[in-house]
């Protein structure tokens, strides 16, 4: 069972977890999930994507969807995927790494979407 | 002048005997008498022996002579000459005393006695010869006085004229005895002829009364007169009272043949005839030819031509002791004067016994035609109840036609058809029959193509109005205008249909049709109005027959869509298992049950797999079984567990569903990944486990009771890994309940028959099914549902629609089969990564909407997985992702070649078990 639930996060950022395999079946309802499950107000975005045991080239264009989508709106998006997971060798394949961050915890990634705000 | 004296004079010799012997017997007594008599003179007078003896010599002779002759004539002669001798004897004993000349006299009388000529004519010449002889020579023997000494011829004379005047007395005496005897013998042959008669008409009477069939009676009465008034001919006409207001002569002929008499009409109340039909009395003519009456009517003027040559006629009416004339008996003979008065008598006295017996025979057809009526009527009453039963006790509309049908043919009528209003409004023949030997063999035709009534026809006619019609006689004309159907009117005419009702079928919104019994020409049978009576009566009960099947129909047919709607079409394919199931529906006549199974793949990839059985039939139990479904749906795609599933369906149809409804259901996960079974069970018979290797088990009993039962229930989950090769079989109650049999036992014979032989989804369906219920349809529905986990050899191939559906668990059935080859974890991943790109590049562009396309896996040093597609991957770079699929593809894989021709896509990809991909040219 796949599903994208909001399950911890700051005011300025969301952590939103997947679970299960995502692949073309389900890519979809996954997305409008994933978004759906944003707030608004969040300038960062964590995927947690530990959970999740399979995801496939349409899961990976979902995330650079997504990616493209936020950083136009000067969001950023950070994904979890611990280091053992087969996702990081498809992440490398396909190029994903390097264009969102990835982090092997929540703490981190949380971190790294919400830079230290320049004192203004 | 001869004749008149013969007339005056006795006959002579015609004492019968018995009267003759007394008579003859006083003579002979008497005989001795004078004898005795004689001898005591002759002792008194002193005479010698020898003297007494010649004296008395003569009479004892003359007795013993009439004693033994054995002819009337001698006897009486010999005892007329020995009374006659005594008187002579006498005489001359007493010396011609005149006084004893009186024994003269008296004797004469005695031999008078005899009335016959020869004694007497002898008696009478023996006193004149013995007179006038004696009398001539002897006188003083004679005569004892001077004067008649001296003339003794004047002294014969005068005694013998005493005796003449004697004579002459006793003649008239023995006259007059003689007519008496005479009239006595008359009346005494009269008597016996009339007895005669009597005991013939006696025979008669017993001989008719023991004929009770008219034409019988009639040929009876015919014969015996015909033999006992010696006719030549004799006719016997009757006036046969139909019981229906009308009449028609019957007759019986004898001394004739019936063909004889074919040509001619009934004899008509003609002046000869008439006061024979008139009832007036007997007609006796011994001329008929001469008779006034005879030659007068018109047309024939006396007998047609080819009648019997008739002179002699007698003929008397038959009255019915009421007065009626019932007809007539008429005899004839060639010669003339034949008939006497006695034969009108007897003829009378057949007539009258004729009269008896014809009404019997009447009161015997009256009461065979009323119990004929009365059983018709107790058959009839006994048929529309058997009807009544036979129509209620079926819904299917086909079957309420043949059995109304099949009442009707042969018990009322030959054939029968049945018309029904069609949807569209048309009137047509729906249902045939016919008695089989009159069509020569087929009961019941229904028609291969539907015959339209005629719109102008006597059925069309009769269901617009409403009103029954009964066609006695049908000629070929009517039916040509009755029947417009160019092919049903040749069969109709081959057939020749005689007679037929056409009674409308009134049902409860109008005219549904109409039934119409007919007769056929070779049966000789008819319809009449009792026939249209019976019909109307049936018709009555085969329209609401004929509506509850319609209403029936309708409701059933709206379940039986429901419930198809809610079977699946097919299951769906899922990679890694297999399943198949049946559904055999109920009995014909019996509502739709609410069986019904389900099998659908979870979003994680697992199969659900659904048994269900609603409580009652028909639309209401379709109705729930689809609600249940559906929700049972809708929560398991949601997730939920199958426990849980089952707790919030009870709770729904607590609070949503119909009253009283009760659901018993299997709901179970299946996960083909990990072989991961969970079941929970609410009040339905257990599922089978079997192809374990073990004994096949029965799983999940005693978790719940049924769904809808109102008492709040917890339902529990009973969890099991299924083997690869192993199956589970669901079912309802139909396939293991039957009738008298406990649950147990066929809980256990569906364990036995469901052998390790039977491996495949198919086979254990079929095999249960084909097992379990013998072939044979039972009342209830029956499901079964089997799926199979299947076992993955070093080869695998799926054929699959292009359904995205199927990624999942293809990716976990690959996953397994890696698992089993000892991958290591990269590969497996990479694999089944690449698999996906390649499956989702064939499910998305490389199949049409009925297409399939493959999936093989084997071993070959590593692995070859090839999914081969019927069309070309449309710009499958140029798609957002599409393009990231191949490149996932090439890197994950050790080799990739991507063949595209014009049969479509073949993808080889190959892997090592083990490490790394290796390097792939781009």
């Amino acid at each position: 069972m796949t599903e994208a639930n909001v399950t911890a996060g700051s005011d300025r950022a969301a952590v939103v977890t997947l679970t299960g395999d995502v692949d073309y079946s389900n890519v979809r309802r996954v997305s409008h999930d994933l978004r759906s499950a944003l707030p608004d107000s969040a300038v960062g975005v964590v995927v947690d994507l530990s959970g999740v045991e399979y995801l496939d080239s349409s899961g990976l264009h979902m995330l650079f969807e997504l990616h493209r989508t936020l950083h136009g709106e000067h969001r950023e998006v950070v994904l979890v995927v611990p280091e053992s997971s087969p996702l990081r060798r498809l992440f490398k394949i396909t190029g994903l790494d390097e264009v969102v961050g990835i982090t092997t915890d929540t703490a981190s990634a949380l971190a790294l979407v919400t830079p230290t705000e320049p004192a203004e | 002048m001869r004749e008149r004296l013969g007339a005056l004079l006795p006959v002579g010799s015609r004492l019968p005997p018995a009267h003759w012997v007394r008579r003859h017997r006083a003579v002979v007594v008497l005989l001795w008498l004078n004898a005795a008599a004689i001898a005591g003179v002759t002792v008194a007078h002193g005479f010698g022996l020898a003297h007494s003896l010649l004296e008395i010599g003569i009479v004892p002779l003359a007795a013993v002579v009439a004693m033994t002759a054995h002819s009337r004539r001698i006897a009486s002669v010999a005892a007329s000459i020995g009374l006659l001798s005594a008187s002579a004897v006498l005489v001359h004993l007493s010396g011609g005393y005149i006084e004893v000349h009186f024994h003269f006299f008296v004797m004469v009388a005695v031999i008078a006695l005899y009335q016959d000529w020869l004694p007497f004519l002898m008696a009478a010449a023996y006193v004149f010869v013995h007179h006038g002889l004696v009398g001539g020579l002897a006188p003083e023997s004679v005569y004892n006085h001077p004067a008649a000494v001296a003339n003794p011829w004047l002294w014969a004379g005068v005694h013998g004229g005493f005796v003449a005047g004697l004579s002459v007395v006793c003649l008239v005496t023995w006259r007059f005895s003689e007519s008496m005897l005479d009239e006595s013998h008359v009346a005494r042959e009269r008597a016996v002829r009339e007895g005669q008669m009597f005991d013939r008409l006696s025979e008669v009477a017993k001989a008719l009364a023991a004929e009770v069939e008219l034409p019988r009676v009639m040929q009876k009465v015919i014969d015996a007169g015909t033999e006992m008034t010696a006719a030549a001919y004799g006719a016997f006409f009757v006036n046969v009272d139909d019981g229906m207001g009308g009449s028609y002569a019957l007759h019986s002929l004898a001394g004739a043949s019936d063909d004889d008499f074919a040509g001619f009409g009934m004899p008509r109340k003609t002046a000869l005839f008439g006061p024979t039909f008139e009832g007036e009395g007997a007609v006796l003519v011994d001329d008929v030819l001469a008779d006034p009456r005879y030659g007068q009517n018109p047309p024939h003027h006396g007998m047609p031509g080819g009648h019997p040559p008739v002179r002699s006629y007698l003929a008397v009416p038959v009255v019915a002791p009421d007065g009626t004339v019932l007809g007539g008996l008429f005899f004839g003979h060639p010669a003339v004067g034949v008939f006497t008065l006695d034969d009108e008598r007897l003829a009378t006295g057949i007539a009258s016994h004729a009269s008896v017996a014809v009404r019997n025979a009447y009161l015997h057809e009256s009461e065979n035609r009323a119990r004929e009526v009365a059983e018709r009527a107790r058959a009839r009453v006994s048929l529309l109840a058997e009807a009544s039963r036979v129509l209620a006790a079926s819904l299917e509309l086909d079957v309420v036609l043949t059995r109304l049908a099949e009442v009707v043919v042969p018990e009322l009528a030959d054939t029968c058809m049945i018309y029904l209003v069609g949807d569209d409004g048309e009137l047509r023949l729906v249902t045939g029959a016919a008695v089989p030997e009159l069509l020569g063999g087929a009961t019941r035709t229904t028609p291969r193509h539907p015959v339209a009534a005629n719109p102008n026809g006597p059925v069309a006619a009769a269901v617009e109005s409403g009103r029954s019609l009964l066609v006695e006689d049908i000629t070929d004309e009517y039916l040509a205008a009755a029947v417009d159907d160019e092919a049903f009117l040749p069969m109709l005419r081959k057939v020749r249909p005689t007679s037929a009702v056409v009674v409308p079928l009134r049902g409860r919104e109008g005219i549904l049709g109409a039934v119409v019994p007919g007769t056929l020409a070779s049966s000789g049978r008819r319809l009449g109005p009792d026939d249209l009576e019976f019909t109307e009566e049936l018709a009555q009960r085969a329209a609401v027959a004929i509506d509850n099947a319609k209403v029936y129909a309708t409701q059933r047919s709206a379940a039986e869509i429901l419930q198809h709607s809610l079977l699946p079409d097919r299951l769906p394919e899922i990679p890694g298992v297999e399943a198949a199931a049946r559904y055999q529906a109920g009995g014909v006549g019996l509502d739709v049950g609410g069986d019904w199974y389900d099998v659908f793949l979870l979003p994680d990839g697992a199969v659900g797999l659904v048994m269900g059985d609603t409580l009652g039939h028909g639309l209401t139990a379709a109705t729930v079984m689809g609600q249940v479904r559906n929700a049972l749906r809708a929560l398991a795609l949601e997730g939920y567990a199958p426990a849980e599933v089952l707790t919030r369906l009870d709770r729904m149809l607590e609070d949503a569903g119909p009253p009283d409804t009760m659901v018993t259901l299997v709901y179970c996960i299946f996960d083909p990944g990990s072989g991961v079974l969970r079941l929970a069970n609410a009040g339905h018979p257990p599922p089978l486990v079997l192809g374990t290797g073990a004994e096949p088990e029965y799983l999940g009993e005693g978790l719940g009771i049924p769904l809808g039962t109102s008492t709040p229930s917890t339902y529990r989950e009973v969890v099991t890994t299924l083997a690869p090769g192993a199956s589970i079989v669901l079912y309802t109650d139909g396939l293991v309940e039957d009738r008298g049999v406990p649950l147990d036992h066929g809980l256990d014979r569906l364990r036995g028959v469901l052998g390790p032989e039977v491996v495949t989804p198919d086979q254990l369906c079929d095999v249960a099914l084909a097992r379990m219920l013998g072939g044979r349809v039972v009342e209830d529905d029956v499901a079964v549902l089997a799926m199979r986990y299947l076992p993955l050899g070093d080869a695998v191939r799926f054929s699959l629609p292009p359904s995205a559906s199927v990624l999942k668990p293809l990716r976990s059935t690959l996953t397994r089969w890696l698992g089993q080859l000892g991958a290591q974890d990269d590969a497996v991943f990479d694999t089944a990564a690449a698999c996906t790109e390649a499956v989702t590049n064939a499910v998305r562009h490389g199949c049409g909407p009925d297409e399939r396309f493959e999936v093989s896996m084997e071993v070959d040093g590593g692995i070859v997985v090839r999914v081969v597609s019927p069309r070309p991957w449309r710009h499958p770079a140029g798609r957002p992702g599409g393009g990231r699929g191949l490149t996932v593809i090439r890197e994950l894989m050790d080799e990739v070649d991507i063949v595209t021709g014009p049969d479509g896509v073949e993808v080889v990809m190959r892997r090592s078990l083990q490490g790394a991909p290796a390097p792939t040219a781009q």
